[in-house]
């Protein structure tokens, strides 16, 4: 309360008292797109979850060959979208402010025993375990989600991801759940396993639309109606965070050098359904549409100067290499060649978090990183 | 000229940092959303966020009873309080400890053991050992339950207003080796958070004595002490710094301590596992070198670098107020504002860092209510049953958003700042009675000081 009443008593004065200058009106454009794009992203996300909950609705439904596989692509589509919104966390905004739905949405790696049965211990998991969850509902699954400790997941769309595709035990494929896991009668608790699976994406529905809401235009009260009346330096401040962050950390460490390092294939993203080489590029394209959409390089303060044209260079440069890494990721860490590519990718990701805190600073907005 | 330019930009930069207002220095961080206590120092170069980012996978990693599909991470138990150090650092944050209501503690705290002696000497209990482990791997019987139920205290401020404590008091449940016994002092522990932690390592140790040194000649009851402790890196005796009681040297020992002591995982450090005598199955399930010297030396890193997070609302008039009382009820004499660390790391930005930690790293007396016994017993290393370290204050405001509660003290026993300020005894008396005199308005500009950190 108190942020907002600053945000606009300095929304007053900036209006009142000075008139906006050719670089403020740019640089308010430049916020102004990076507000469409966040809801543009979160809005095809939802609508992509949508689509995934109806698909999933239909084949706890009618369990077959054919709604499992429609229900798997539609999983990966809604990916899409969704990976390009990662880059809007690391500000305190919407996604991961207080009770943010970050966590809810997509926390990983996840101990899949925490939710189903796995290979060695057939009674593993939420799923199977009657006596503790007799009632599968949305305020379990949320009140279980990251309990005592950040691998306990319960939901999101890797809780999904886990209950569509299981363990992936194979170098050839991905997981290989099969439909009678949710035909009633032919495997332990297929019943609950449904219920487990539509649950999951009616949460996933309703954090979607809580992050569309904020991001809305024209809204009183929202969000995004505080955050394009703030100073335009904690603005671009928040806008880089989110890049550097995503490039420097989350994408290049976290995500990639890790899995790496440790050649350990519960250290990829999306590690049920081998799914983690797109995830890096829709990361790294959520990056390249923020530079793209709010023409933050063409700014007065950053127009053909030689940063932005480095900055430039190396975004395509790693969006040839992160298309490089071979497929699937789980062995590509595995091999020389894989290897290779893996790391040059992400030596060039930690040098454009460096060059993208010289944009930061150049916008008087610097990013500590 | 290009030279003199860059070294008067770099002086501004310098003196753009060397505020309260960055806790950690040029390292200071301005995330403060729910990862506000997981990011490295501003400035860490690639190579040592590579080395971070692998330590924190292992931070995060729930480790499986061995053998498993993932060598790595296996080696859980045979004894363990949480299979993960995120269980009780949830995003590298404070755990709550307690619940809210009568019942099993939570799963963030535990209880260190010890029997009283002659000569206020203690020993490990012979049943359960040094510390309660509630878990066991397959086959392994947990040793029991802890659970708490509250008893309250009521007092009032000067000014009329009421308020209530929660005193904890321990008991325990399904016990499976034999009851602990009368003669047992339980040491309850709590999961702090993990922020500026290699920049406390890498406060010169001169400024420590410093500390002790001023306040013995200060004469106003105040007179922490230096836990000295043995040392595994550097025999005896270091300055302890690291754990409620200041009872570890290093980040390293402390980390390598945790992961034995609270999940059952050996290092070259600690190459054994806790059984007695009587936990024969315990005794049949130890693993040897379950963490390799490498991934331990990249989760003490991962340690090390995680930053202080800037400080919110900083300059207000009620702020500014609040640091006054801080100040004014002598809180800051053992909340120690400010160091500038030394220049030993080989992690240059923990190097030469103007920092605000808000603790002396001394060890006090705090009083019959907060001692594990009222007697002077040895406890651990150096430190006694009446004895904890001054806990650093930055960030505490943030816990908040991170962990979504607001405890505080060694137990999570404080609800809020408040109830933090009102259990302070022994040493911390008279501030806290000062603290009790305050007008409304300077206990919430108080408060209100605190929550920026």
């Amino acid at each position: 309360m108190l942020n907002l009443s600053k945000v606009l008593l300095s929304v007053f004065f900036s209006a009142s008292v000075m008139a906006a200058t050719p670089v403020e009106v740019a640089q308010q454009q430049s916020i102004e797109a990076y507000s469409n794009l966040v809801y543009k992203t979160y809005s095809e996300s939802l609508k992509s979850a949508l689509t995934l909950q109806s698909d999933l609705k239909n084949f706890v439904k009618n369990p077959g060959v054919l709604t499992h596989e429609i229900a798997k692509k539609s999983w990966k589509l809604a990916r899409a979208p969704y990976g390009q919104s990662e880059v809007f966390r690391f500000y305190n905004g919407p996604i991961d402010m207080d009770n943010g739905p970050e966590g809810s949405l997509n926390a990983w790696p996840l101990d899949e025993a925490y939710i189903d049965y796995v290979v060695g211990a057939p009674q593993a998991g939420i799923i199977n375990d009657l006596e503790t969850y007799p009632v599968i509902n949305a305020e379990l699954l949320k009140s279980l989600n990251e309990l005592d400790g950040e691998k306990n997941i319960s939901t999101g769309y890797h809780a999904i991801e886990f209950l569509l595709w299981g363990q992936d035990m194979f170098a050839d494929s991905a997981g290989r759940r099969t439909y009678e896991d949710y035909v009633d009668g032919k495997t332990l608790n297929a019943k609950r396993r449904g219920e487990y699976l539509i649950t999951v994406s009616n949460i996933l529905i309703e954090d979607l639309q809580s992050l569309v809401d904020a991001w809305a235009p024209n809204t009183k009260g929202n969000f995004r109606s505080a955050f394009v009346s703030q100073k335009q330096t904690s603005a671009f401040k928040n806008i880089l965070s989110g890049v550097i962050y995503m490039t420097g950390d989350e994408l290049s460490g976290e995500r990639m050098y890790v899995a790496y390092e440790t050649q350990g294939q519960e250290d990829e993203h999306s590690c049920f359904s081998d799914m983690t080489h797109m995830d890096i590029q829709w990361n790294f394209w959520g990056v390249e549409n923020i530079l793209r959409e709010t023409k933050i390089l063409e700014l007065p303060a950053l127009k053909n100067t030689e940063i932005a044209k480095a900055v430039l260079a190396r975004m395509a440069k790693i969006n040839v290499m992160n298309a490089a890494i071979p497929v699937p990721f789980d062995q590509a860490i595995l091999s020389e060649d894989g290897r290779e590519k893996i790391l040059a990718a992400i030596e060039e990701m930690e040098a454009l978090a460096k060059d993208l805190v010289i944009v930061s600073e150049k916008l008087g907005a610097k990013v500590d990183f | 000229m290009m030279n003199y330019l860059s070294l008067i930009l770099f002086f501004i930069a310098l003196n753009a940092y060397s505020s309260e207002e960055f806790p950690a220095g040029t390292g200071t961080t301005s995330d403060f959303s729910v990862q506000a206590f997981s990011h490295p120092m501003s400035g860490t170069s690639s190579k040592d966020r590579r080395d971070f980012t692998v330590g924190n996978s292992f931070f995060q990693t729930t480790w499986v009873s061995s053998p498993a599909s993932t060598p790595l991470r296996d080696g859980l138990g045979p004894n363990f309080n949480a299979v993960s150090c995120t269980s009780c650092h949830f995003k590298d944050g404070r755990g709550r400890g307690l619940p809210d209501a009568d019942g099993k503690t939570d799963m963030s705290l535990l209880l260190r053991l010890r029997v009283k002696g002659e000569n206020n000497t203690t020993t490990l209990h012979p049943n359960y050992g040094g510390q309660f482990n509630p878990f066991g791997v397959a086959g392994v019987p947990g040793e029991g339950e802890s659970h708490v139920y509250f008893e309250t205290i009521t007092g009032e401020f000067q000014d009329g207003e009421k308020y209530e404590l929660k005193k904890p008091i321990y008991y325990f449940k399904n016990l499976n080796f034999g009851e602990m016994g009368e003669n047992t002092i339980l040491s309850p522990r709590v999961g702090p958070q993990m922020i500026g932690l290699g920049l406390l390592e890498n406060i010169n140790e001169s400024d420590i004595l410093a500390n002790a040194d001023e306040q013995a000649k200060s004469g106003d009851g105040i007179s922490g002490r230096v836990n000295r402790v043995y040392s595994l890196v550097t025999g005896p005796f270091a300055i302890g710094r690291f754990g409620w009681k200041a009872g570890k040297a290093s980040l390293l020992e402390q980390n390598a301590a945790a992961y034995n002591g609270d999940i059952g995982i050996t290092s070259y450090l600690f190459p054994d596992e806790e059984c007695t005598y009587v936990q024969t199955d315990c005794q049949r399930f130890k693993t040897p070198d379950d963490i390799s010297p490498e991934l331990l030396e990249k989760v003490t890193t991962y340690t090390k670098l995680l930053a202080v997070p800037k400080r919110r609302d900083f300059g207000t008039p009620q702020v500014l107020r609040g640091e006054k009382v801080f100040k004014a009820i002598n809180c800051i004499a053992c909340h120690t504002a400010s160091y500038t660390t030394g220049n030993n790391s080989n992690l240059d930005v923990l190097n030469n860092q103007k920092i605000y930690p808000y603790t002396d790293l001394l060890v006090h007396d705090m009083g019959d209510d907060l001692a594990d016994d009222k007697g002077n017993h040895v406890n651990e290393e150096g430190a006694t049953t009446r004895e904890w370290r001054t806990p650093p204050l930055w960030g505490l405001g943030l816990v908040k958003i991170v962990n979504t509660h607001t405890r505080l003290m060694h137990d999570g026993r404080a609800r809020n700042f408040s109830e933090a300020i009102l259990w302070h005894g022994g040493e911390g008396q008279k501030s806290k009675e000062a603290y009790l005199k305050l007008s409304k308005a300077d206990r919430d500009s108080l408060i209100e000081f605190l929550g920026s950190l």
